[in-house]
């Protein structure tokens, strides 16, 4: 069961997927706007178990509704403090305001993602494609999302010159479009 | 720095010219006829010369380097920053301990910034305005309102509307000289008491604020003395020469060195006035040995001697500090208490004949004793382990000349409230255990790593059990075996290597018999002295299990292991014995947080750090640490060790923590015991936070405790305390789960006996099909058969 406002968040999202790869690199920019890191509120959490019985390794699957005494008014204001930074180029900054979000919600893909590319902004090719990954390992299933790490790792692979390996991710990227359609 | 520096750099130049224009002289007198002119006209120059080129050697040579170690602002040390925001979990009395900490005035809220206000669970905060490194923090006066653990209301009263974020200034949590990269207390005059500068003066040198930093009447008279007697009885210099003596830490009584001081002394007079030159004398002079390290300052002095800071000395206490300073070896409280008292007791005297206190305070003050403490303290750290860290991290970090610079502002990762949890964790737990188990008080000793996950951030570190005491610090420097912390990186090669393994895969839990190529035989047993026969995987690793871990590691290969442990962030390396599967390879507290960081963040090692980043005094940020990850480790086979470790909470070896956590909370961790239980580890994580715990004994003799009685209790007490979030990692997309009976691997249900629920990856579910379980294909067929029949 998702909230109004992730719903609405997924959907702002969704429509500004743009088709043509090479477009991509704007819609990473355009997602980093976009995906509100209220999003943090789809990772699930476990279901507290009854001490002593047999463990249940987590469920990725549902979501969360937000509660109201969730801290996504703090994450919002960070993150959308930290995109206007990197408009204007004060990268360090932006950065420094995403770490303070995700000390407050580690969990939240998006901000991993944010970060990711606020890295591939000031070319710290390495960094965003890892920062990518820990965004992925954190939304598994979210198809989208993962796309959207794979054109930036693709786009930091091809800065470096790993024509090869910006490919491989293009096609990643290209296959998890077509299972998300 | 920038102040002092520019006052150097406009003089230099007009010192320079000095020499110059004497040398344009000296070429005339060449071309003089006549020899007496050229005599005269020749050496009185040459000698203006020498002296002139003597004083400008010191003055530029010798006093900036003086001056850049002695004179040096303390890098201050800031604290992580509270962050408030609506649904952080924070208790009341929390905010208060923090705003304590921030010496925030309580009562007339919103008078100036710093101050606050408390109706119950409500605030009014007036914040102060405070520069990051990544921006400025405006002063606010804010509302916050705090129900059920949680902030719940914050409003800015400024703008009337509510507030998303803020952060209040950092704690400051020490200073340090990085000149000396060691701990100093360094003090101001102001905050001296004001008898104690008195009686320094009364008693060293009367004359202080007359002089010009030499007194040759005083070195006259001394010298004449000292000749009577045939030996030095008596010494004449000023403390501004005093001063300088200290600096130069030799104890050579020649003529040069005299004469090198009181120039020095002289020039030091024409620099500065004379209550900065009285306050680098309080931090400079040497009072006392701690064994092989001197200790300088009055600030230290008083820690190391009394346990106290010097603003709150008595009068006696006062009176010994400065009688000392003429012998510190020779009057050491300590090892010559008699002659110590005799010492004071004539300053005493001196203070009363000098008007500075009257006759009975000087009576009274006699009658008390030195009271020396027998703790001795080296610094006025709060947090000395975590100081030392910093200091570690900033010399790693830093060229020498940066750290030089003067009042360096460093923003670190501590946090106040997990340290003191942690700290009274240790204190608690290790008091009790000892009782309970007859273990001569005192004797046991632990440390403690506390980080963010996420992060890497070290929040709070304890390196002793008594925290305050600046000594050994263990959580950075206890090198010892790891005992069992060793396995899941057993058991990480294997489930690593393709589809071969699976936590349901039956490895053999038999003895064990080896002999390495020097012939030295290696045989383990099980801690339980039985063997197991054949043993899933998970099973094995849940139970601890060491015929089962030393086989399957030789068969992966010791090389293999121990590269898994280096990719996950073991810096140190392992030596290639079959005993290291076994964890007889050693470690220390935070090598091992780093490797279970790794394990925590789902395979992706983030460095571990205490410093966020360093401001140089001008607030230009010197350097940032940001946060960075890398993929150690593909997430899939470290969440199926995930599932393993919280097994190991939950049925396994550290199934006690149940006593002291609250209902609910999912952490995971590993025990590590070590031969004849001389080493008791934990390491442990939730969802937010890793704890690396180790107790054991500083003469690694056997102490009777494994890591589930030693060290899991302070563990678990410091995870109910801590506001933590419960471990959910988050599945890959390739890992599948399953029902397991957890005894022979193969699929059984939930209602089964022994049945859990384990990962997988994809494909590697196991086919064959325990006898229970309705969903089994065996029982599901009698099923069919019973329905048709």
């Amino acid at each position: 069961v998702r909230t109004a406002r992730q719903e609405r968040d997924r959907k702002v999202v969704q429509t500004n997927v743009p088709v043509d790869a090479r477009a991509w690199r704007n819609a990473v920019i355009a997602i980093a706007l976009a995906v509100l890191a209220g999003c943090a509120a789809q990772q699930p959490r476990e279901a507290p178990g009854k001490a002593g019985t047999a463990p249940s390794p987590t469920e990725g699957e549902q979501a969360r509704p937000a509660q109201p005494g969730e801290p996504t008014a703090a994450i919002v204001a960070l993150a959308e403090r930290a995109d206007a930074q990197a408009r204007s180029g004060e990268f360090e900054a932006a950065a420094a305001n995403l770490e303070r979000a995700l000390r407050i919600e580690p969990d939240s893909a998006p901000l991993w993602t944010r970060l990711a590319n606020v890295r591939l902004e000031q070319g710290q090719y390495l960094q965003a494609e890892d920062l990518a990954l820990r965004s992925n390992s954190l939304a598994p299933r979210d198809l989208f999302l993962q796309s959207v790490n794979w054109r930036l790792i693709a786009e930091a692979r091809r800065q470096r010159g790993d024509t090869v390996g910006a490919g491989e991710a293009d096609q990643r990227a290209q296959a998890l479009e077509a299972r998300a359609r | 720095m920038a102040k002092v520096s520019k006052t150097r750099g406009a003089r230099r130049p007009r010192r320079r010219k000095a020499p110059s224009r004497r040398r344009r002289n000296l070429r005339k007198p060449r071309h003089a006829r006549k020899a007496l002119r050229w005599t005269l006209l020749g050496v009185l120059p040459a000698i203006a010369l020498l002296i002139s080129g003597y004083v400008a050697y010191l003055y530029l040579g010798v006093l900036p380097e003086f001056e850049g170690k002695r004179w040096a602002l303390p890098a201050t040390v800031y604290a992580r920053s509270l962050e408030l925001y609506r649904g952080l979990p924070l208790r009341a009395e929390d905010l208060v301990r923090e705003l304590e900490l921030l010496r925030y005035e309580r009562g007339r809220a919103m008078s100036h910034p710093g101050t606050y206000s408390r109706d119950r669970n409500s605030f009014h905060l007036a914040t102060r305005a405070f520069d990051f490194w990544d921006g400025h923090e405006p002063p606010r006066r804010i509302r916050l309102r705090i129900e059920e653990g949680k902030v719940v209301k914050l409003s800015d009263l400024g703008t009337g509307g509510p507030l998303d974020v803020l952060r209040l200034d950092p704690g400051r949590i020490g200073s340090f000289s990085t000149a000396h990269g060691e701990d100093r207390v360094l003090v101001r005059l102001e905050d001296v008491p004001p008898t104690l500068v008195q009686g320094l003066l009364a008693v060293e040198d009367r004359a202080f604020y007359e002089h010009a930093g030499v007194r040759p009447s005083a070195i006259a008279r001394a010298f004449w003395a000292n000749l009577r007697a045939g030996r030095t009885v008596q010494g004449g210099s000023t403390l501004t020469q005093q001063l300088v003596k200290n600096y130069f830490l030799s104890n050579e009584r020649s003529l040069w060195r005299k004469i090198n001081e009181a120039f020095i002394a002289l020039l030091l007079e024409l620099r500065y006035d004379k209550d900065e030159i009285l306050q680098a004398y309080l931090n400079e002079v040497y009072l006392v040995q701690d064994q092989d390290r001197a200790i300088h300052g009055f600030g230290l002095a008083s820690r190391f001697l009394f346990n106290q800071s010097l603003h709150d000395l008595a009068l006696p206490q006062q009176a010994l500090l400065i009688g000392i300073i003429k012998g510190p070896s020779y009057y050491d409280p300590r090892r010559h208490p008699e002659r110590a008292r005799e010492r004071r007791d004539l300053v005493l005297d001196i203070m009363a004949d000098q008007g500075v206190i009257d006759e009975q305070a000087a009576a009274a003050a006699k009658k008390a004793p030195l009271g020396i403490s027998a703790h001795a303290t080296r610094s006025d750290a709060v947090f000395p382990a975590f100081m030392d860290l910093v200091r570690r991290q900033l010399q790693r970090e830093y060229r020498d000349e940066d750290l030089r610079s003067e009042g360096l502002r460093i923003f670190t990762t501590l946090d106040p409230r997990v340290q003191r949890q942690a700290e009274a964790a240790v204190d608690g737990r290790l008091a009790a255990i000892e009782r309970s188990r007859g273990i001569a008080a005192g004797s046991l000793q632990a440390a403690v790593v506390v980080t963010r996950i996420s992060s890497g951030e070290v929040l709070a570190l304890v390196g002793d059990r008594d925290a305050r005491f600046p000594g050994f610090n263990r959580a950075l420097d206890a090198l010892r075996p790891i005992g069992s912390l060793v396995k899941p990186a057993v058991y990480l090669t294997a489930l690593s290597d393709g589809e071969d393994y699976t936590l349901a895969s039956l490895i053999p839990d038999e003895p064990l018999r080896v002999e390495d190529e020097r012939g030295e035989v290696w045989e383990p047993a099980n801690y339980d002295g039985k063997t197991h026969g054949e043993v899933t995987i998970y099973e094995a690793l849940v139970r601890s299990y060491n015929l089962a871990t030393a086989r399957l590691g030789l068969k992966l290969g010791i090389g293999e292991v121990a590269e898994t442990l280096r990719r996950l962030g073991l810096r140190r390396p392992v030596r290639p014995f079959p005993s290291m599967l076994l964890g007889s390879t050693s470690h220390t507290p935070i090598e091992i947080a780093q490797v279970f960081q790794t394990l925590a963040g789902a395979g992706f090692q983030t460095p571990i750090r205490s410093i966020l980043a360093v401001l140089d005094s001008d607030g230009q940020p010197l350097e940032r640490f940001p946060l960075s990850v890398h993929q150690a480790i593909d997430p899939a086979p470290v969440y199926l060790i995930n599932a393993a470790l919280e097994g190991v909470v939950k049925i396994g070896t550290a199934h006690s923590a149940d006593a002291f956590l609250p209902e609910g909370l999912q952490v995971a961790g590993k025990t590590g015991t070590t031969d004849e239980l001389r080493d008791a580890w934990f390491a442990g994580y939730s969802g937010e936070h890793l704890a690396v715990v180790w107790v054991g004994r500083d003469d690694n003799a056997p102490m009777g405790l494994s890591g589930a009685s030693g060290a899991l209790p302070i563990w678990g007490t410091l995870f109910a305390q801590l506001d933590t979030r419960s471990l959910a990692p988050v599945r890959p997309g390739d890992v599948e789960l399953a029902w397991i009976d957890l005894r022979d691997g193969r699929l059984s249900a939930p209602e089964c006996e022994n049945a859990v629920e384990l990962p997988f990856l994809e494909g590697t579910v196991p086919t064959e099909v325990a006898e229970c379980g309705p969903r089994g294909k065996k029982g599901i067929g009698k099923w069919f058969k019973r329905m048709f029949q």
